[in-house]
């Protein structure tokens, strides 16, 4: 695991049982929550780095870990109160994890910690790409073959490798703070990705059958 | 830890694992620290899921039932699974052949099956199922049935599950959690084995079909994804037979076999037997007289294989979709885990072995692994040690939203998302002054309201009076730990709230269930059109409220040559809205927009603290992923 909670400038220990926590906003000792830290980035949550390049491995490790701590099933015996906010802790859990899991989501929650709060604007993409975009979904509407099929697909994975490569240089030679141009080239990339996306969606959604 | 044993005369608290199955029902427990079937002193482990009624409205289950089916066809009830939490409109056409009639229950909408003039409902029907496998394992362990973990197909949704859960309680069950037949199954396999990555159950029982893909890690069962067939299943092979048994009948003796009362059932039996004789044997003679129809004939498991290769190739289908969905390819599953009957089947193993290059877990009973599986879940919520280490992590089985203006559907959760989970989104008003918003909860795959399964209905009230677009109504979609939906809806700036725990009037059938997800499949570009249309037609119409009020109320902030270009492009958006082209609409709207853009900023300060809902033509192309609310509320 590349991080822990005890780097990030405010470590979780418990108010009440002084117990160091698994999770910031219940502690899984004595089951006191900490609503006021329900702002936290999912990263914060979770207790890992607010890095793109976020090893599958370590989100796997959390989850993990927090869901053998706070399931409420594990809290079933410990009253109803307790029960629920186990629930409710777990339920944090599940989105923060479901915030951060897939790159591209993660990059949007990225990019707004690095612009501070500030609004980083769609980009105005150049015509060539959207028109090449265009016509990809008017392709695959009109119904492809399997070996373009498989063509298209192995087109859109390597648009969106490169984009998640681009994202993840982009993301460490950002500098604190970062600068417009630094914030508009990830939107970019951001946006760009989405429209990639939509042509994997569009390939698979057909996949049954055809 | 051992269990100490039982005193003399001391009753054991028995926590048990119950597989409440279309055609079977099993309880386990976990013993002395294993899991095993609990099996009467005549070695029957599997109570049949029949109940039968005679016309003075007695009931026997299970083995009794089955006794007396011949002599008692109306009064003998089979397959009630089917109908828990359905209403009269989820129900196919097969019911027409039964010797009973499947009603309206008076008082509600869902279904009764009517025998012998009165009324059951599946909920009660399946608690006798219950109290009957409860009583054998009483007997059995001479111990009491307190609390259990009953399982549903991983495809149930609220109201199938909640008609489960009433079905325990009526059976004097304490009813600890309902699980998912898949999981249970991995469970089971992966506590005895010890083994971990990725799993997939094929899950081939008497009704239903269903496949899941788990990933087992070290105490947490994770379910992927999941999906499945919910109207095969061994009953259809049971068909098949049949269908190759009366193959040689003429039309006089097809005739007089529906004619006979006991003739299907007779038939049915032979064919089950015939099925089931096939697994061991290449060839099984079916000899019978029912009335004056006589049937000789010999099936070869050849002939068999050919008749039921189509509906293997269904279940193959919904393999490759899930996988798909998982991001994965068959060489990634680590185990596949057989569950169900029906997967003795040597073709369904000779198959499976075949798609993922090695042969399918089949070393614990595939008729008893649920039940084992529900046991090892049940010992670790009643606090014993059995599960010590495990955690569950279920997902929903389908998509969830709330219908938008414009009959499209907003999705707050999609399906297969871990539970238990919240979602938010925040929508506004349409409408100048307007006080209530109706908010309708849909449930499935497809793009458009009319499209989906409707949850239910309730209406925020008492929105105080605001121009359309500021108030800010906050929905929330809370899924707990047993897949029970909680949804609320509150207007953020005055805070007025109104909620409802979602109980479907009637459930959704598994078969449109199951066409939902297909159908989005073979519907999604139609679908994203309409939807898109629909958002379009929102967005300019507000484009265009916004930009009359900009001219008429405002004409400080715009220059007379603004004005009229503003004029100009209103006319060009209302023209536009004429037809059903959304490029078009589009291009007028980009135009408009373009038009006001120099006043709107200084006005959006002024008058607007909230954007009016919409889109721009870039974002209707590439459509935002939508991200989770990010401000995570842990005391709501």
């Amino acid at each position: 695991m590349s991080t822990t909670y005890a780097r990030l400038a405010d470590s979780f220990r418990c108010d009440e049982c002084g117990k160091d926590m698994a999770f910031p906003l219940f502690c899984d000792h004595c089951g006191t929550d900490y609503p006021e830290r329900q702002r936290m980035s999912p990263f914060g949550l979770l207790g890992l780095e607010a890095d793109f390049d976020l090893a599958e491995d370590d989100l796997d490790g959390r989850e993990l870990l927090l869901a053998q701590r706070l399931h409420p099933d594990r809290w079933q015996a410990r009253g109803e109160r307790l029960h629920r906010k186990a629930l409710l802790a777990q339920s944090a859990v599940n989105e923060a994890l479901e915030a951060v899991r897939e790159p591209f989501a993660r990059a949007v929650v990225l990019l707004d910690l690095l612009a501070e709060g500030a609004d980083v604007p769609r980009t105005k993409l150049p015509t060539p790409f959207l028109v090449e975009q265009l016509e990809l979904q008017e392709e695959i509407e009109d119904g492809v073959d399997n070996a373009r099929k498989r063509e298209m697909t192995k087109e859109a994975r390597g648009a969106l490798e490169a984009l998640r490569q681009q994202l993840s240089e982009g993301f460490t030679a950002a500098s604190d703070p970062a600068t417009g141009e630094q914030l508009a080239a990830l939107r970019e990339a951001i946006d760009r990705s989405h429209y990639w996306r939509n042509v994997q969606r569009a390939l698979r959604g057909r996949a049954p059958g055809a | 830890m051992k269990i100490p044993l039982q005193m003399k005369g001391e009753i054991r608290d028995i926590v048990a694992g119950i597989d409440l199955g279309t055609t079977n029902s099993l309880c386990a427990e976990v013993f002395e620290g294993t899991p095993r079937v609990i099996a009467d002193r005549e070695g029957r482990t599997i109570t049949p899921s029949v109940v039968g009624i005679d016309d003075e409205h007695n009931a026997v289950v299970g083995d009794a039932a089955n006794a007396r089916a011949l002599s008692n066809p109306a009064g003998t009830l089979r397959s009630i699974k089917r109908y828990m939490g359905r209403g009269l409109r989820d129900i196919g056409d097969e019911v027409e052949r039964l010797p009973y009639k499947v009603v309206r229950s008076s008082g509600s909408e869902q279904v009764a099956l009517r025998v012998h003039g009165k009324e059951y409902l599946p909920q009660e029907l399946s608690a006798m199922i219950l109290g009957e496998v409860k009583r054998r394992a009483e007997k059995a362990c001479q111990g009491r049935v307190r609390r259990a973990v009953i399982t549903v197909p991983a495809y149930f949704d609220d109201g199938q599950r909640q008609a489960t859960r009433d079905a325990g309680r009526m059976a004097g069950i304490d009813v600890l959690r309902i699980i998912n037949e898949p999981t249970a199954a991995a469970l089971a396999y992966g506590l005895n084995k010890g083994r971990s990555g990725t799993v997939l159950v094929y899950d081939l029982g008497g009704g239903t079909f269903d496949v899941s893909i788990l990933k087992l890690t070290e105490g947490v069962f994770k379910v992927i994804a999941t999906t499945g067939d919910t109207l095969l299943g061994g009953d259809d092979f049971d068909h098949a037979m049949i269908d190759l048994l009366t193959s040689e009948l003429d039309d006089a003796g097809r005739a007089a076999l529906d004619r006979h009362p006991q003739g299907r059932a007779a038939l049915k039996m032979a064919g089950e037997r015939a099925k089931i004789a096939l697994s061991d044997r290449p060839e099984s003679r079916v000899e019978l007289h029912i009335g004056d129809v006589a049937i000789d004939r010999a099936i070869t498991r050849e002939a068999y294989e050919a008749a039921i290769e189509p509906l293997l190739d269904r279940t193959f289908d919904a393999i490759d979709f899930v996988l798909d969905e998982a991001g994965l390819d068959p060489e990634d599953v680590r185990e596949v885990v057989c569950v169900g009957g029906s997967t003795r089947t040597p073709l369904v193993r000779r198959r499976l072995e075949e798609h993922f290059g090695k042969p399918p877990h089949t070393d614990l009973n595939p008729d008893e692994v649920v039940a084992l599986g529900a046991a090892i879940q049940a010992a670790m919520l009643a606090g014993d040690t059995a599960g010590e280490g495990t955690v569950l992590l279920d997902v929903t089985p389908l998509s969830l939203g709330i219908e938008t203006y414009g009959g499209g559907c907003s999705k707050l959760l999609w399906r297969n998302t871990p539970i238990p989970v919240r979602a938010t989104e925040g929508f506004t008003t349409q409408v100048d002054d307007q006080t209530a918003v109706d908010i309708h909860v849909l449930q499935g795959e497809r793009e458009m309201a009319t499209d989906l399964r409707s949850l239910g209905r309730f209406r925020l009230r008492g929105i105080p009076k605001m121009s359309a677009g500021m108030p800010r109504v906050l929905v929330e979609f809370f899924i707990d730990a047993n897949g029970i939906l909680k949804v609320t809806a509150r207007e953020m700036t005055s805070g007025v709230e109104a909620g409802i725990e979602v109980t479907p009037t009637y459930g959704l059938t598994d078969d449109q269930v199951e066409d939902m997800i297909f159908d989005s499949i073979e519907h999604a570009e139609e679908d994203v059109e309409a939807h898109m249309l629909a958002d379009t037609r929102v967005e300019a119409a507000s484009i265009l409220r916004y930009s009359r009020k900009v001219i008429g109320d405002r004409p400080d902030l715009v220059p007379p040559p603004l004005a009229v270009q503003i004029r100009v492009a209103i006319g060009g958006l209302e023209a536009a809205l004429e037809s059903d082209d959304r490029e078009v609409i589009d291009a007028a709207m980009q135009v408009l927009n373009e038009s006001t853009a120099p006043v709107a900023a200084d006005l959006m300060n002024e008058v607007l603290s909230v954007t009016v809902h919409g889109k721009s033509v870039g974002e209707v192309l590439g459509t935002e992923p939508r991200t989770k609310a990010t401000d995570i509320i842990l005391n709501p």
